[in-house]
């Protein structure tokens, strides 16, 4: 095998991204339960991944600028830096939205005004989508990529539907508007989230295809 | 004044402001660096910038040249290289050299590996096996074991680079200087060379001119930028492939040079 | 106007055959004149035997015997020197003053007429030193007419071995001297060994130098010792050709002299060819 160094390299990205989305996948998951429990001490403990994935998309942005300047990538394997690029900026803002999620619990006091029904179900469908988008990279899965992102236009229904009952709620009881706002913008993080999902899984279908298609 | 690459655990080659004339012409001028020990050194520039003439006088292959005369100072493993005691042959089996051009003897192939060792005395019955280690060491003993008898002039271009490589390494030097070793050869054995000097700074401190940019990037963990006989830049490869330092060397890189 | 391009190509091309066929054809017609004049006086005894009868009879054996020993002579001489001269000037001597001086006389040497050689021959080994007229004389002047040829073959060799097989030997830490006999002069035998060719084949047919050194003009017994005098097919040839008892009736010796000698010269350059081409065989691919 010619290239040795290089194709080590190239593995190492690959496998740092997984860890990159195992992490923010870890993040969303207990950024949820934290958010649902209104359980202060998981979302502390969720907010304290934000260090970790720093440094990993620090290690992983001078790994790609590396073997750019220093290995002229071609076709698959430029494909697969460009998309590990744009996956991983994905990623960091997917973090960035359950650090987000993550500070809610301690913004809360008592309990939420509503059971959250509908926004588990976004979170569960959301989740299913960062999995899949992941496993799709793992695998270039184009198929399980494409599965994957059409399960946004659900995440964009429940938004909708979710979105006007809290308005509805706050025009006749406006005593709740503090706690509704904060689950106004807990949905429009994980209507957010699903996007950047979609943004992973057209990396994929690119890396696997060289095909530029828009999911969302 | 040294550039690039401070604190270096090791030091393997020391220059201290080296200056070479061919006749009246300055070929270098106060060149000074240190070349870590177990790393691939690169050395870039345009041609006739001096990287080459500078690499001959690691292994004073320049004192075979009519009226070159050379100042200054070259310290290799800390013994002055142009010292008054220094055995020039014996020099050179400790800082082997490849050339650009395959050119292996036109002998058998186990007879080229085993020339130097012969020369210099290895005993007629370790002969066997020190060709064998330097052919696997070389990443050729697979393509060879079975015909070590026929001509090495048989073998393919990239195979008879790689029966160079063997033949130097042979001699057991510490320092190996590769002198465009690519340049005549197709991509896969690019290649190949390639990947053998990644492996091979393992064992040994490696120094090579190419004129092959990209080459440098691949391979190297330190690069030297060479202008007009002048040292311009010399630091982390990844550092001078990034963020050069230096204009000149940003040109040269980004091809926006001249 | 001039021609047009295909039109002086065709011309060029023809008077390079006709050169060639010319060249080819007066080969041919020597070759085959001297075979055809020749092969009929050539039999057992005319090539084992002394000639008697002032030799319009008998055979040319010690003709044979004293051109072999001339040629053994010679190039035991001229090659080892020959071969060392060039190493010296062609790997050690480098670009200067003298060294042109040495490459002129060499140059100068190789054009000089062979009957200078003769005489100087008789000067030096004869009187000079005191051989006599004898083989070892003959051989040591001849061997002069041949040192420029095989100094500058040699020199020719030793240029087209490639810098690179010098060079990649110095950077084993291999010295110079080690570098030339393990690999320099490997590869530059071929070479050499067709310039010794060109040498046997003038040693052999050279008529003048050992004329005034020691061929005899009947000399009926082979030598017993370099100092003595010796017969040579060249010289025996021109001796029935010109100043024979009976001119015409030794003439089918003439041709079967002739005829040896060629046969002589062309089995030596035979033997050279197979022996470089074992060379290059072993050399190369």
């Amino acid at each position: 095998m010619a290239r040795e160094q290089y194709v080590k390299q190239l593995d190492l990205l690959r496998e740092s991204i997984f860890s990159l989305g195992e992490i923010v996948e870890l993040a969303f998951k207990d950024s949820m339960v934290a958010v649902i429990d209104l359980d202060v001490e998981l979302a502390a403990k969720t907010l304290a991944l934000e260090a970790e994935v720093n440094n990993l998309e620090e290690e992983i942005e001078s790994s790609i600028f590396d073997i750019l300047a220093l290995q002229q990538p071609m076709a698959s394997d430029l494909r697969l830096v460009v998309s590990a690029l744009k996956i991983t900026a994905d990623l960091r803002r997917i973090l960035g939205l359950s650090m987000n999620i993550a500070k809610i619990p301690g913004k809360i006091e008592g309990k939420h005004i509503k059971p959250l029904v509908d926004t588990k179900k976004m979170s569960d469908i959301a989740t299913y989508m960062l999995e899949n988008s992941l496993q799709a990279f793992k695998t270039q899965d184009v198929e399980l990529a494409r599965v994957a992102a059409s399960r946004d236009e659900e995440v964009d229904m429940l938004f909708y539907a979710v979105w006007v009952e809290l308005i509805e709620m706050m025009a006749k009881d406006t005593s709740i508007i503090s706690k509704a706002t904060y689950l106004l913008f807990l949905i429009r993080y994980i209507e957010r989230i699903a996007d950047h999902c979609c943004n992973i899984c057209e990396s994929v279908i690119y890396l696997a295809t060289a095909e530029k298609i828009k999911l969302n | 004044m040294t550039k690039g690459v401070q604190n270096v655990s090791q030091v393997q080659i020391k220059v201290d402001n080296l200056n070479l004339w061919y006749g009246e012409k300055q070929a270098l001028k106060n060149i000074s660096m240190q070349i870590p020990k177990n790393s691939v050194t690169a050395l870039i520039g345009p041609s006739g910038c001096g990287k080459s003439t500078f690499l001959r006088c690691l292994n004073r292959m320049n004192d075979l040249v009519k009226n070159c005369r050379i100042e200054g100072k070259i310290s290799i493993e800390e013994k002055d290289i142009y010292g008054p005691d220094v055995d020039v042959v014996d020099l050179r089996k400790k800082v082997g050299m490849v050339f650009q051009k395959p050119n292996p003897f036109p002998m058998s192939i186990f007879d080229n590996v085993a020339y130097g060792p012969r020369i210099h005395g290895a005993d007629r019955k370790d002969l066997d096996s020190i060709v064998e280690q330097a052919l696997r060491s070389a990443a050729i003993w697979e393509e060879t074991s079975d015909r070590l008898k026929s001509p090495a002039l048989s073998l393919s271009g990239g195979q008879q680079q790689r029966l160079c490589i063997a033949r130097t390494l042979a001699v057991k030097p510490r320092t190996i200087l590769f002198d465009e070793p690519t340049s005549a050869l197709d991509p896969i054995s690019t290649a190949r060379i390639e990947d053998l000097i990644m492996d091979l700074k393992k064992d040994y401190t490696i120094v090579i001119v190419t004129h092959n940019m990209q080459q440098a990037a691949r391979i190297s963990d330190y690069t030297g930028f060479f202008l007009m006989g002048k040292l311009i830049e010399f630091g982390q490869t990844r550092q001078i492939f990034q963020n050069p330092q230096e204009q000149s060397t940003e040109d040269y890189i980004t091809g926006r040079f001249g | 106007m001039g021609l047009s391009s295909k039109t002086s190509e065709k011309i060029a091309f023809s008077l390079l055959i006709l050169a060639t066929l010319i060249v080819a054809g007066f080969v041919l017609i020597i070759l085959g004149y001297i075979i055809l004049n020749g092969y009929g006086a050539i039999n057992l005894e005319f090539i084992t035997q002394m000639p008697n009868r002032m030799m319009t009879e008998g055979g040319i054996y010690p003709a044979i015997v004293g051109t072999i020993y001339l040629i053994i002579g010679s190039m035991s001489v001229a090659l080892p020197i020959g071969v060392m001269a060039a190493i010296y000037l062609n790997e050690y001597a480098g670009e200067s003053r003298t060294t042109w001086l040495i490459e002129m006389a060499i140059n100068n040497l190789a054009g000089t007429p062979s009957v200078v050689f003769g005489l100087f021959g008789l000067a030096l080994f004869v009187k000079y030193f005191g051989f006599g007229p004898s083989i070892l004389s003959a051989s040591l002047t001849l061997a002069l007419l041949i040192l420029p040829v095989i100094i500058r073959s040699t020199e020719e060799a030793l240029i087209t071995v490639p810098k690179e097989y010098r060079e990649s030997s110095l950077a084993l830490g291999v010295s110079k001297w080690q570098t030339i006999r393990h690999v320099v002069l490997p590869a530059a035998i071929p070479g050499i060994i067709t310039g010794s060719v060109l040498s046997i084949g003038r040693v052999a047919g050279e008529t003048a130098p050992i004329l005034f050194t020691g061929a005899a003009y009947f000399l009926p017994r082979l030598p017993d010792s370099v100092y003595s005098q010796f017969m040579a097919l060249p010289y025996h040839l021109f001796v029935l050709a010109t100043a024979g008892t009976n001119i015409a009736k030794t003439r089918p010796i003439q041709y079967g002299t002739a005829l040896v000698l060629l046969i002589i010269v062309l089995s030596l350059n035979l033997v050279a060819v197979l022996i470089r081409r074992h060379y290059r065989n072993k050399l190369k691919i």
